[in-house]
């Protein structure tokens, strides 16, 4: 599973969470705070994702996950490391 | 002693597979087009009940879509963020709410949030949302939504409501079975009369019924799963002989109370006043209905509110549609109202409807008070032979024009629990 793949999945759990991305680019480096989602919402994106990626990230390092691409890097190193 | 203050309905909505807007509703209750058919959205292959009424293929993001055009702009925006994020249930909650203070006309003038309170009549609502997130976490406990602790509990949806309505009073849920939407009314009503509250709203959502949770109904003899599977608009049918058990609805519905001078000083639409609700126990934890207590909960209604038995024109019964049941409450009936009981006209919304369970109150108080408003009552349908002991006007088969000035609705649950309300057509005395 490359990089892309897990981005994917990441986009997609976002934009459930947050509609008005739906049709819009998620930018990648933009803060949580930024897009308006919460730390409830976090849980869920990362849950959401960790269930469909079939991988496990300490919930305890999410509080280093300020962006998309952080919480991409977070779950490929998991990805990679199960592989 | 200042005079009480008087409470009266400003708003309402229903969501309901007999349709999501009061007119449609209304025009299928008074046509008598049933809505239940075979189960849709519930695996009912293990269980033997096979029909409800359905509301899994309804169209939330839809209702959302219509309902942003009708709201202001900052709501509009995070309104399908608030659906989107909730549990199933959740989302009808949100989209009443939303109905209800639209229908009131409470977007456009400002109300003082501090002084709205919103009381959810129901409970146990999420059941197979948190039943499916068991099932994961059995699995593995990180695949559990990790918001269940936070959604699943039936308060998210006063949390959610509050939220997207801006309520910052009083905001609680209430359980009493399938009175759970009187007793909520109860508490609305108190909070207005008694809390300074200007305006409460009542809600209760379609119930997030599980197979488990119809399993155990049927197995308690309180569900009909025998003989009108293949027949599912035949089934429900309250007074009728053949009647076999209720039929299980997910239909939710919302009623805005509102402190009379206030609802005056701003011009609102008022469709009735609520004169008062009572709620007692039969002290029994069986399901069975207790005629005397039923009896005694009108009677204590009658008393307290200072009515008298002829003035009321119209019983909304809970008439669910069970042997024992229908008949309690029509004995029970008749020893409240006497002479007068022969005046009455009743009628179960339940045959057509089926049983919202714990909404049920609710959804049939918008029914009584729109009906009230019509001057007719919608039939009780499948009655072909009318049980030889029940001996009332029940509107069978044919809506009735009727001029009603003072309705009486009732609600009984599990766990002994008994409820009427009072409302009378509002004029301005």
């Amino acid at each position: 599973m490359t990089r892309d793949d897990v981005m994917a999945v990441v986009i997609k759990n976002v934009k459930e969470i947050v509609p008005e991305l739906e049709t819009a680019d998620v930018d990648l480096n933009k803060t949580y705070r930024e897009l308006d989602v919460n730390s409830l919402d976090l849980v869920e994106i990362v849950t959401g994702t960790m269930r469909e990626l079939k991988v496990k990230i300490p919930i305890n390092e999410l509080t280093t996950v300020k962006t998309t691409n952080n919480l991409v890097d977070l779950l490929f190193k998991a990805v990679s490391a199960s592989a | 002693m200042p005079e009480e203050k008087r409470v009266v309905i400003t708003g309402m909505a229903v969501n309901t597979p007999l349709g999501d807007t009061l007119d449609v509703f209304m025009r299928n209750l008074f046509q008598g087009n049933s809505a239940i058919t075979a189960w849709k959205g519930i695996d009912a292959s293990k269980i033997a009940c096979k029909i409800g009424g359905d509301l899994s293929g309804y169209d939330v993001q839809g209702k959302v879509s219509l309902l942003q055009g009708q709201i202001p702009a900052d709501m509009a925006r995070f309104l399908p963020r608030l659906v989107r994020k909730s549990p199933w249930s959740a989302q009808f909650s949100i989209i009443l709410a939303v109905s209800a203070f639209l229908d009131g006309y409470l977007f456009d003038k400002s109300v003082n949030p501090e002084l709205v309170a919103v009381i959810i009549g129901s409970h146990n609502i999420n059941e197979l949302y948190v039943q499916n997130n068991l099932g994961r976490f059995a699995e593995d406990p990180d695949y559990a939504d990790a918001a269940l602790a936070v959604k699943g509990v039936d308060c998210d949806h006063a949390g959610c409501v509050a939220e997207i309505i801006n309520a910052q009073g009083p905001i609680y849920t209430n359980g009493g079975a399938c009175a759970s939407g009187n007793v909520a009314l109860r508490s609305a009503f108190n909070e207005i009369r008694y809390h300074g509250m200007n305006l409460a709203l009542v809600l209760s959502p379609p119930h997030d019924v599980s197979p488990a949770t119809l399993h155990s109904l049927a197995q308690v003899g309180a569900l009909s799963c025998v003989s009108f599977n293949d027949n599912p608009a035949r089934a429900s049918r309250p007074f009728d002989t053949a009647r076999e058990g209720f039929v299980f609805c997910q239909g939710g519905g919302a009623l805005v109370l509102e402190e009379l001078g206030h609802a005056l000083a701003r011009g609102a639409r008022i469709y009735a006043e609520v004169l008062g609700v009572a709620v007692n126990s039969s002290a029994s934890r069986t399901p069975n209905p207790s005629e005397k207590h039923e009896a005694r909960v009108m009677e204590s209604l009658l008393r307290n509110t200072g009515v008298q038995p002829e003035e009321i024109d119209y019983v909304s019964a809970h008439a669910t549609s069970t042997q024992l049941g229908d008949l309690a409450e029509i004995r029970a009936v008749k020893s409240v109202f006497g002479a007068h009981a022969r005046k009455l006209k009743i009628n179960a919304a339940k045959s057509i409807l089926g049983h919202c369970y714990c909404s049920a109150a609710v959804v049939e108080t918008v029914a009584a008070v729109l009906q009230m408003q019509a001057g007719r009552l919608h039939p009780s349908i499948n009655i072909e032979q009318l049980d030889s002991e029940i001996d009332l006007d029940v509107c069978a088969n044919h809506p009735v024009e009727h001029q009603v000035r003072c309705l009486m609705k009732n609600a009984f649950g599990f766990g002994g629990i008994n409820s009427a309300s009072l409302i009378r057509r509002f004029d301005d005395k």
